[in-house]
């Protein structure tokens, strides 16, 4: 089994408070590996660091076996390659763009060829139709859709580039429960297809150990647990997660 | 102790007007505790808010009475309806960030309310006080009362907000997503705590959600709704374990929390139904799963179970 992102002695530290506390992990290709934890305890920081937005203070990321991170730059070497679904699709999409124009924003970085490729109305046809969208709804604009779809848009535009990784942060915690089962499914169904590994962020602990193969625990900047989801479930070592896994039968 | 019988609020809005509830009946007891539960827009807040009557000006009420004990809520003036808030019927709101007056300590934020509800000197009031925030699980209330909100964890604040609705001791709170701004660990010490007071003051409420896992939790009836009705109630363990109405059933279904990962979720298809356009027949139609040709055309009946369990279809044909 290949990691295919791998991240060592993570630490970042915001002004006085230390949100991560250096934490190691990997992700092997494709599989989806499930982040828990509530508020406050680091897991969008760590996300916000593997796409770049954040600079760590300490540790090393790398992806494919080379750094992201290089003296505070970020180098991701091929652009795309690692995408990221944030949690509410009502504040991630540019009220002032049309879809097409969000969906292939991500495709500009990319080589001219690529660029061509995977623009043309061909295929983004298809990709509108892989997560249950029509042609016909590419020119409007985002607040002509519902939470659900616009969601559905949030995938599209991540998945354009065609990533190795992809970073699911709160996809679903937007959303109602009945919407919440179509893009859980959705989101496998693309899995399936695309092999992407995944690096699912939730405090749902339903969701969690719906989706994911391996799960870690964050705790106030650490890892409390780790393992696959079938035995942290079943037997929790750490009473942090067992607090949070009763929380769901309760 | 309430009854609400066949409310119908319609909302003026610039596309004309439209009903966001319609002929919508439940009823709490004392000391009992109901769930609302549904999706955004089905009328669950609408429903809690109409009978302290906090909703907007554009709002009317169509027909319908609310009955607390055995005034009607709808028919008394706007006077007489504060003394009625807060002081009969307490609320507590979702987010405790904004409940709450960042500026000012909370120890004077709950002074405020017990002095004016209760109509007490500041001295008793200073007393009734320490006890309402005990009752909430603070072992030293003296040095909570002089915190600002800020300084407390959201979790701490929410203990506030619900000390606040509790410290004239009503006899109905109506809790609206109480727990969704919260961490799952702690959600489940406030529900603990609601059901807790429920017990000590005998005091009934109503809880509106939209998560199943909390209707399961604490309360003892259930009432689901959808697209401002209501489609299936009764108690809780009856309608969770045995769900009637095909949404009821989907809805439970296209949770994750029972199945394995290889199965897929069930999904509810489509989206939920714009009330600006309110379908004829059963509101569900467009989505549900075993629809019949009349179900587009005629208003579902009542079907009874037992006696508190009901729900809206034209079961029996299917």
């Amino acid at each position: 089994m290949e990691d295919i992102l791998n991240i060592q002695g993570l630490k970042k530290v915001f002004g006085k408070f230390s949100a991560l506390n250096g934490v190691s992990f990997n992700l092997i290709k494709g599989e989806t590996f499930g982040l828990v934890g509530e508020s406050g305890s680091g897991k969008s920081t760590i996300a916000n660091t593997i796409i770049g937005i954040h600079s760590p203070t300490e540790g090393e990321v790398l992806f494919n076996g080379t750094k992201l991170w290089k003296e505070n730059k970020y180098q991701c070497g091929e652009y795309g390659k690692i995408q990221i679904v944030f949690q509410d699709p009502r504040s991630s999409l540019d009220p002032r763009m049309t879809i097409r124009k969000i969906i292939t924003e991500p495709l500009i970085p990319l080589s001219k060829e690529n660029r061509k490729d995977k623009g043309s109305q061909e295929n983004l046809i298809k990709l509108m139709k892989s997560v249950g969208l029509k042609e016909e709804q590419l020119d409007r604009y985002p607040h002509e859709f519902s939470g659900g779809q616009r969601q559905r848009i949030a995938i599209a535009r991540a998945i354009i580039t065609d990533p190795e990784v992809l970073i699911l942060d709160e996809p679903t915690s937007a959303l109602d429960v009945s919407v919440q089962a179509q893009i859980l499914n959705l989101l496998k169904d693309i899995q399936k297809e695309k092999k992407i590994t995944y690096l699912f962020i939730s405090h749902n602990m339903a969701v969690i150990k719906y989706v994911s193969n391996r799960v870690g625990v964050l705790y106030k900047g650490d890892f409390v647990e780790m393992g696959n989801t079938k035995d942290v479930f079943n037997c929790p070592k750490h009473d942090y997660t067992q607090k949070l896994i009763s929380s769901i039968i309760s | 102790m309430l009854n609400v019988e066949e409310l119908t609020i319609s909302f003026d809005t610039f596309e004309g007007k439209l009903n966001v509830l319609e002929n919508v009946s439940f009823s709490i007891n004392e000391g009992e505790i109901l769930s609302i539960v549904g999706e955004s827009g089905s009328g669950k807040s609408v429903s809690a808010y109409s009978i302290l009557r906090l909703l907007d000006k554009n709002s009317k009420v169509e027909s319908g009475k609310i009955k607390f004990y055995d005034e009607d809520l709808l028919k008394i003036t706007s006077k007489e309806i504060r003394k009625y808030r807060g002081k009969k019927i307490g609320m507590v709101f979702q987010e405790p960030m904004t409940a709450l007056n960042p500026t000012m300590k909370v120890g004077k934020q709950l002074l405020n309310v017990i002095m004016q509800n209760m109509d007490l000197p500041k001295k008793e009031a200073y007393t009734i006080m320490l006890n309402t925030l005990k009752d909430v699980h603070f072992d030293n209330p003296e040095s909570i009362a002089q915190k600002y909100p800020h300084e407390l964890s959201g979790g701490m604040r929410q203990r506030i907000v619900i000390s606040l609705a509790m410290s004239s001791k009503p006899k109905l709170l109506i809790a609206d997503e109480p727990t969704t701004a919260l961490d799952v660990t702690i959600q489940a010490e406030i529900l603990n705590l609601m059901k807790e007071l429920v017990n000590k003051h005998n005091t009934s409420i109503l809880l509106i959600t939209h998560d199943i896992s909390v209707v399961r939790s604490v309360s003892d009836k259930v009432c689901v709704m959808y697209g401002g009705k209501i489609l299936e109630r009764g108690y809780t363990d009856e309608v969770l374990k045995n769900p009637k109405h095909p949404y009821t059933k989907a809805l439970l279904n296209a949770l994750p929390d029972q199945v394995d990962e290889n199965t897929r979720l069930q999904e509810i298809e489509g989206e939920v139904p714009d009330l600006r356009h309110r379908p004829e027949g059963c509101i569900f139609y467009s989505r549900c799963l075993n629809k019949k040709n009349r179900c587009s055309k005629e208003t579902p009946p009542e079907i009874r179970i037992s006696k508190d369990h009901i729900f809206y279809c034209f079961e029996e044909e299917m």
